[in-house]
């Protein structure tokens, strides 16, 4: 996985990838026409709706290469401007996937065979405290569209009859609404792209869906993507370092000690960063 | 031969077949490649048909046919690395030929002369395209000599470009497993690389950086993989002594 790098570096490799993107667009573009060139001259009712059904997918999958490259296109001007402007914070590739979605707010989280979270990346403060909450608690939008493979939508009072203890602290955070969609592939579901708080009218579940299949496509399972987005995935390793730590200290599985550190985290209002960092400073000893 | 265009309820069924078709090795009669040639020899007059497919870049090259002596014909042309199938693996449709023509006999000697004893008096190729690439070639051989129609070529190319279709679905399919596999084995390889190196610091009272010089160490002197070894250290399966 890429780690972050010079602004340079970055802006060669997003516009290597948005090229990349233009190119296979164009490709699915033309096998697109020629199919419905064929589906023009089918003879048959069945020849003409196969190609059309052909071309149909192409058409799709052009459009979703297409977004990619938007995207791609975006981080590229985000770290222009801030190779202009040193100081600020560097632009983080999740921002771009915020705002083609309608928000300021969107986190991806990653998640293995038995659904566990593996990894997170967020666009900004508010979506990197929805995502810790789904961590600490086992519930909400991210970990039900990969369960139920399908796109998952709450807003207002509806958020806490789903999920009790999210919906709640959801609210708490001053967020009102909240959409995931899986992002999957050929069947394959590798976890969830979820936004908050989106603005009305800019943009719909469609968009999101898009979205999401163009991460997929050209990040997460491309061979020429980059599943870390730009070195901003976070895989929780301190976390991890801790429940590793605690599960000697208390003779217990590793994942026990996970759960323990989740529930102080929770208990506490704090991060499970936090408590992990405090756990290997010898700080806190729980159990 | 019969000039008659297949009926629309036949033709239909023959797609249908062909997306249904599993995608296995070409020898399979209940496969996608047998399907195309079967479907080949029955809707295109009364001409043979055999498939010719190249499933990777080895240059191994499988075939689907229906008989044996056609069989064999296409099996020799695989191993002379000659023949219109061949030809049209460049992505062109190798058009109507006279197998007893001058064209035939200097670009195609040995095949030609074959396909002549097996009674057959022409011969088109229609390329097997998968995704940006032609891999394989539908092979059409008519007995006789009148030529093979236009519209026949084109209905194969249909049918051809059908069975491509599946087979680039198919092929997607594959990889966008694979890469879901080594995405999701290089995350939980670090869940469990970062979870040994909290066990071994706690066990051995070191830093975690020392942790993870041990658990490198130790896999790189038993040549094991990093994420095995850290498995076993986080099952308690293996403890590592340190310097």
């Amino acid at each position: 996985m890429a780690t972050g790098g010079a602004a340079s570096d970055l802006i060669a490799s997003a516009e290597r990838k948005a090229a990349l993107a233009r190119a296979r667009a164009a490709h699915e573009t033309a096998s697109a026409e020629r199919h419905e060139l064929l589906a023009g001259q089918a003879r048959t009712e069945a020849l003409k709706n196969m190609h059309l059904r052909i071309a149909g997918v192409h058409r799709a999958t052009a459009a979703c290469h297409l977004t990619a490259a938007r995207l791609q296109d975006d981080y590229v001007d985000r770290l222009t401007g801030w190779a202009h402007q040193r100081g600020t914070p560097k632009p983080l590739f999740m921002s771009g996937v915020a705002a083609a979605c309608g928000t300021g707010s969107a986190s991806v989280t990653l998640v293995g065979a038995s659904l566990e979270q593996l990894a997170l990346a967020a666009s900004d403060e508010p979506s990197r405290a929805a995502q810790e909450l789904e961590f600490l608690l086992g519930e909400g939008p991210s970990r039900d569209a990969t369960s139920e493979a399908r796109p998952v939508t709450a807003a207002g009072a509806a958020l806490r009859e789903r999920w009790p203890g999210y919906g709640s602290a959801l609210a708490d955070l001053g967020i009102d609404a909240v959409a995931a969609v899986p992002l999957s592939l050929s069947g394959r579901c590798v976890g969830a792209l979820a936004v908050f708080d989106p603005v009305q009218g800019v943009a719909d579940a469609d968009t999101f869906g898009e979205v999401a299949e163009a991460l997929t496509r050209s990040m997460l399972l491309s061979p020429d993507g980059d599943p870390g987005l730009y070195g901003a995935i976070d895989a929780y390793a301190q976390v991890h370092q801790a429940a590793g730590m605690l599960s000697e200290h208390l003779g217990c599985p590793v994942g026990d000690a996970l759960e323990l550190i989740k529930a102080r985290a929770f208990a506490e209002s704090d991060s499970a960063h936090s408590v992990a960092e405090r756990i290997i400073r010898g700080e806190l000893r729980l159990g | 031969m019969t000039t008659i265009f297949p009926p629309p309820q036949r033709l239909a069924e023959a797609f249908v077949d062909l997306a249904a078709s599993p995608v296995t090795a070409a020898s399979d009669p209940t496969g996608l490649l047998a399907c195309l040639a079967l479907h080949g020899s029955e809707l295109l007059g009364d001409c043979a048909a055999v498939v010719l497919y190249a499933p990777d870049k080895s240059g191994r090259v499988e075939v689907a046919g229906v008989g044996e002596d056609l069989m064999r014909l296409a099996h020799s042309a695989v191993g002379w690395g000659e023949g219109p199938g061949q030809d049209a693996f460049g992505g062109r449709p190798v058009a109507d030929t006279a197998l007893d023509g001058g064209l035939a006999r200097s670009k195609w000697p040995r095949f030609s002369a074959r396909a002549l004893e097996l009674g057959y008096g022409r011969v088109a190729a229609l390329p097997l395209r998968v995704g940006q690439e032609a891999s394989g070639a539908l092979v059409l051989l008519e007995p006789g000599s009148t030529p093979l129609l236009p519209q026949l070529l084109a209905l194969g190319q249909s049918l051809a470009d059908a069975a491509g279709w599946v087979l680039e679905r198919n092929r997607q399919l594959i990889e966008t497993r694979a890469l879901a596999d080594q995405l999701e084995h290089a995350l939980v390889s670090r869940v469990v690389i970062e979870q040994a190196k909290g066990t071994l610091a706690a066990r051995h009272a070191i830093s975690v950086d020392e942790a993870f010089r041990v658990l490198r160490a130790h896999a790189r002197s038993n040549r094991r993989r990093l994420s095995d070894v850290a498995r076993e250290v986080v099952d308690r399966t293996l403890d590592l002594p340190t310097g």
